[in-house]
């Protein structure tokens, strides 16, 4: 209702303001109408990122207009939505201002529950009463009473829906104070709340799923001052960001019990993202040499400072006597980190059709925060684990240094290669520095203007240090990771990548492309872990237009992902290392789309168009074992579908009006075992040994959805 | 036939692979000699571009937007309401505030020509249809040098020759509200038709809002340059995607080193067929790096269907601050 009174409000004022404008230099237009949809279930997907409006809605507009010796300009989508989108500027010659707002909405499920109420932002707790009869009556040997409480009790469950809104505003200001000179100043705000789905564990398996409540702001602002005169510019830049999280933890009772001991607690307490802050300050030249020469050079520092209060060890009381005898070694993290980057790149034509480069680049991830010793750690606040633990400020810097020559020939070729090193380095990793030399060659054929032909290769070969065995053991030199362990990001591996296009544009009726991409990586030197993967893609775009009537565009789309990884189970402290032990995953990911339109300009009044699109994206999970007992075998396929149609049939009223009729159907289909048949309680194993875990519910449903809606664009 | 022993079959063999490819290239081969003998070359009997117009246009001299007026009349139209119209620049020729001759050059032979396509002054202008994409940016560029446009000389679209036409209508912008006067409504519309393979990756059950219009491809990248790889908005990975996902820059009192290091070693930004646009399904992502003993090492297959390990977020249903903690307790990113 309130709604509709805002949409009629901002009706009546479009049309003042239209009324008001036909008398002024303005023009625009405003574009409306009202919609009906159905959708068989209440499947989140279908507004995933939008909302579909049900009654009246704004779709557009577009209002400009001379005022004051400059221009404005307003334009906006979805209005009153909560996808909605508003901008406007004001231009005058030396300068201009813009401010934009739109919120973007990420509904994750409208079907989710849950057995916590939310008492006050960040606090969510079940009922005593229900704490009580578990650990009194029903206690962890008694699965039957447990399983017949709990159930009573998640029966009246409270639909929670689990979805974030992220609502952005952007503002910036344009000017030239003095020649050669021109200042820029941007600020945005971005407030994102609401629920998500987020996992709190009391123990080995026993998962209490609650909804993480999401209140967070992030403030960004920069100003540029620019000096560009004959054949330079140098920019300086000083930016300043924020990030606030207004609920900066997450309290939530543990169902089955009521009072803390020293092996369970009745509240467990998450620390949520803490606040941080960064400025940042850096300067970009772009210098012409003479003799076509340039050189483009920047330089960024920034700093990262992080320093949220701690939490204690554990909201366990009774846990707490014994951790309270264990102080904090300090009051917060005292999180410093310090980012270098250096660009530096030198052009030079020395012939018309002869190019080359270099270049260089640091960036460097410099980590500054403390290493603190940490007496032991209660990590679900169940129990308290008195071995002391370190922490590892992560750094890394990558220097890449690279020579790229562009040569062509003749008008119609035109050959690029390029030769690039790069030098990695990580501290506190198992890997403390790798080196890669890559390759790429290309070729672009233009053997008519019309037609284009490309192909690119490219041969990369990393070579990673030797394995520091110290990061795969504890402090008393017991091993807890597999010696043979390669993690990808830091493993040797051969890097395969080509690619193939082929172009046929500009001359009617027909325009078509071509695109093939192949990329492979081989860790080959790597045991245990990700072994290789694979990635093929290919796509195919057609435009037709025979005449001034039609115009028909469709597009189609193929992408396969193959990753295979070794692994080595092992139920031992220190991990066993029989290779009877090995299995093995292959895992495909498939991607197929298309998509067609077809316009047609059935008279001078009447515009009809239809369109299509198909989505099935397929997994594939071969698991392998040749010792195992029992053999590994393979999970099920999954997927996700899909597809719809729409039409639209236009007819212009007026010189200025339009009324449009449209329609659309849409089909969802998804066939997964990850999130489907989720239950809301789980109950596994015999007692004493027994998992309880609590989900939401969220799942994944089919669905068939229905929209039809009268649309009416006024132009003036 | 299996490939590279992964077990995927190819739908055909390599035979027929050959032959569809050869088939498909002479198709297009006949195809291009029909059409191009039913449209002779795209400026055929026409100079423009040519080296005697060019020498000849240097001779030309400014005679102000009024005389442009007079033909083109719906163009001046339409570039009325544009923000280069009237907009300052601080010493051309052609005057302190741009006009038509501020982009296409001294018009007075053009004008001379009445229209006359036969007379070579007709072409003594620059029409940038038929420029080279280097000359097209530096007519752009002798304004458009600062901020978004300052790399534009070292990034890869310059190198492969993508002119800024290819992208801009200065006259005819179909973007929303007209902003960058964009060729299509959305800058994401426009990146796909050269870069289709990110269409397909788009159209991924689970990905960022680009196709329902809640951001585009030139929110994470700069198409005219930047410092950081692959043309992006940052000065690495890390630092674009922190610049929307602030709550996960750190740094933290536990680091998960992936995360620290590169975003994309766990995720696919473009879209995947996992939640949370992840590189594979977990429990596997996980185990690519964490094999250990005890739970991380263990296979999960059909009978753990409903393990709590296996299913819904898999791992992360407890180990759920993977992103980094600032708990004390933190350090297996349960709390």
């Amino acid at each position: 209702m309130r709604r509709s009174m805002w949409l009629a409000a901002t009706l009546a004022a479009g049309a003042v303001l239209a009324g008001w404008s036909a008398a002024a230099r303005a023009d625009g237009y405003v574009t409306g109408g009202t919609q009906w949809w159905y959708q068989s279930q209440e499947e989140a997907k279908y507004q995933e990122f939008r909302e579909v409006p049900q009654g009246l809605f704004i779709e557009s507009f577009l209002y400009r207009n001379p005022l004051l010796g400059g221009r404005v300009r307003a334009w906006g989508s979805n209005l009153l939505r909560s996808d909605e989108y508003i901008a406007g500027d004001y231009h005058k010659p030396k300068w201009t201002a813009e401010v934009s707002y739109r919120e973007t909405p990420h509904n994750l499920s409208f079907v989710s529950s849950t057995g916590f109420a939310f008492h006050e932002p960040g606090i969510q707790v079940v009922p005593d009463a229900l704490q009580g009869a578990i650990q009194t009556n029903d206690g962890p040997g008694d699965s039957t009473a447990f399983v017949s409480t709990m159930t009573d009790y998640l029966n009246h469950a409270r639909p929670q829906d689990l979805g974030f809104r992220t609502d952005v505003l952007k503002a910036r200001l344009k000017d030239r104070p003095g020649a050669g000179f021109r200042f820029e100043i941007t600020g945005s705000r971005r407030n994102r709340s609401g629920y998500k789905a987020y996992g709190g564990s009391f123990g080995f398996s026993n998962v209490v799923e609650t909804a993480e409540p999401i209140r967070q702001s992030m403030a960004n602002g920069e100003a540029r001052l620019t000096y560009t005169k004959k054949r330079m510019t140098l920019e300086g830049i000083l930016g300043l960001s924020a990030f606030d999280n207004h609920i900066s933890t997450l309290i939530f009772d543990n169902p089955t019990r009521l009072t803390d001991s020293v092996a369970a607690p009745s509240q467990g307490r998450i620390d949520l993202y803490p606040d941080n802050r960064q400025w940042r300050a850096g300067f970009n030249l772009a210098y012409q040499l003479g003799r076509r020469s340039s050189l483009d050079g920047a330089f960024e520092y920034a700093q990262t400072k992080q320093n949220d209060p701690w939490l204690p060890y554990t909201i366990n009381s009774a846990l707490f006597a014994r951790t309270d005898s264990f102080p904090l070694p300090g009051t917060n993290t005292d999180g410093k980190a310090n980012l270098t980057t250096i660009n530096l790149r030198f052009t030079t034509h020395p012939l018309s059709r002869l190019g080359a480069t270099l270049r260089f680049r640091d960036h460097k991830y410099d980590n500054k925060t403390p290493e603190w010793t940490f007496a032991g750690q209660a990590p679900f606040d169940g129990s308290w684990n008195g071995t002391p633990v370190t922490t590892e400020p992560f750094g890394s810097e990558q220097l890449v240094s690279g020579a790229d020559v562009d040569w062509s020939p003749t008008r119609q070729v035109g050959v690029y290669g390029t030769v690039e090193f790069t030098h990695r380095e990580h501290t506190f990793r198992e890997i403390a520095a790798d080196n890669e030399l890559a390759g790429e060659g290309k070729i672009v054929l233009r053997p008519r203007t019309w037609l284009t032909a490309i192909g690119r290769y490219r041969y990369g070969d990393r070579d990673a240090d030797a394995l520091n065995i110290e990061h795969y053991q504890t402090d008393t030199g017991a091993l807890q990771e597999q010696p043979g362990l390669r993690r990808f990001d830091v493993a040797s591996r051969i890097q395969n990548l080509g690619e193939a296009s082929l172009s046929w544009t500009g001359i009617s009726p027909l325009a078509l492309s071509l695109n093939y991409r192949y990329l492979r990586n081989e860790y080959h030197e790597t045991p245990l872990g990700l072994q290789d993967d694979l990635q093929r893609s290919a796509a195919v775009d057609l435009v037709y237009s025979p005449n001034d009537k039609f115009d028909i565009e469709g597009t189609f789309g193929y992408s396969w992902i193959y990753t295979n990884q070794a692994s080595r189970t092992s139920n031992t402290g220190v991990p066993l290392q029989a290779d009877s032990l090995n299995w093995r995953a292959r895992l495909y990911d498939e991607i197929a789309s298309a998509t067609g339109d077809i316009g047609w300009h059935a008279t001078k009044k009447v515009e009809v168009t239809l369109s299509g699109f198909y989505e099935r994206s397929p997994g594939t999970y071969r698991l392998t074992s040749t010792k195992l007992t029992p053999p590994a075998q393979n999970l099920p396929g999954t997927w996700y579908r899909r597809d719809g149609v729409g039409t639209e049939v236009r007819y212009a009223l007026t010189q200025v009006a339009d009324v449009a009729a449209r329609w659309s159907w849409e089909e969802y289909d998804a066939n997964d075992w990850a999130s489907q048949d989720i239950p809301l309680l789980l109950v596994t194993g015999a007692p004493p040994r027994q998992t309880r875990a609590f989900f939401m519910g969220d799942n994944a449903l089919d669905y068939v959805a229905n929209a039809v809606s009268l649309v009416v664009t006024r132009r003036f | 036939m299996n490939h590279a022993g992964t077990g995927r079959p190819w739908p055909f063999t390599r035979g027929k692979r050959i032959r569809a490819v050869l088939v498909l290239v002479a198709a297009l081969g006949v195809a291009g000699v029909g059409a191009a003998q039913a449209q002779p070359g795209d400026a055929a009997g026409s100079l423009w571009g040519s080296a005697s117009v060019d020498s000849l246009a240097a001779t030309a001299a400014y005679v102000g937007m009024s005389q442009c007026v007079e033909c083109h009349d719906t163009v001046a139209d339409k570039f009325e309401p544009n923000p280069h119209h009237n907009a300052h620049v601080d010493s051309h020729p052609a005057g302190t505030t741009v006009q038509c001759e501020s982009c296409h050059g001294p018009g007075s032979l053009h004008v001379e020509a009445a229209g006359d396509e036969k007379d070579p002054k007709f072409y003594a202008i620059r029409n940038f249809k038929y420029m080279k994409p280097s000359a097209q940016a530096e007519v752009c560029r002798a304004c458009h040098m600062n901020g978004e446009q300052v790399h534009w000389d070292q990034s890869a679209h310059a190198r492969n020759d993508v002119a800024c036409q290819s992208c801009h209508s200065i006259h005819d912008a179909k973007s929303e509200g007209g902003k960058f006067l964009l060729r299509e409504a959305r800058a994401t519309q426009l990146c796909v038709t050269c870069h289709s393979d990110k269409r397909t990756e788009l159209a991924h059950t689970a990905h960022m809002p680009l196709r329902e219009g809640g951001m585009d491809c030139s929110d994470c990248h700069n198409p005219h340059g930047s410092i950081g790889p692959h043309m992006i908005r940052g000065v690495s990975n890390n630092d674009l995607c922190t610049k929307c996902h602030m709550d996960k820059r750190g740094p933290m009192l536990w680091e998960h080193p992936p995360v620290r290091e590169n975003c994309v070693t766990c995720h696919r930004p473009h879209g995947s067929n996992n939640d949370k646009v992840l590189a594979s399904k977990r429990p596997f992502l996980c185990q690519q790096c964490h094999i250990a003993s005890r739970h991380p090492s263990t296979l999960y297959d059909r009978p753990d269907l409903q393990s709590n390990r296996l299913f819904n977020r898999s791992c992360t249903n407890c180990h759920t601050q993977i992103h980094g903690s600032n708990h004390p307790s933190g350090k297996t990113f349960l709390r």
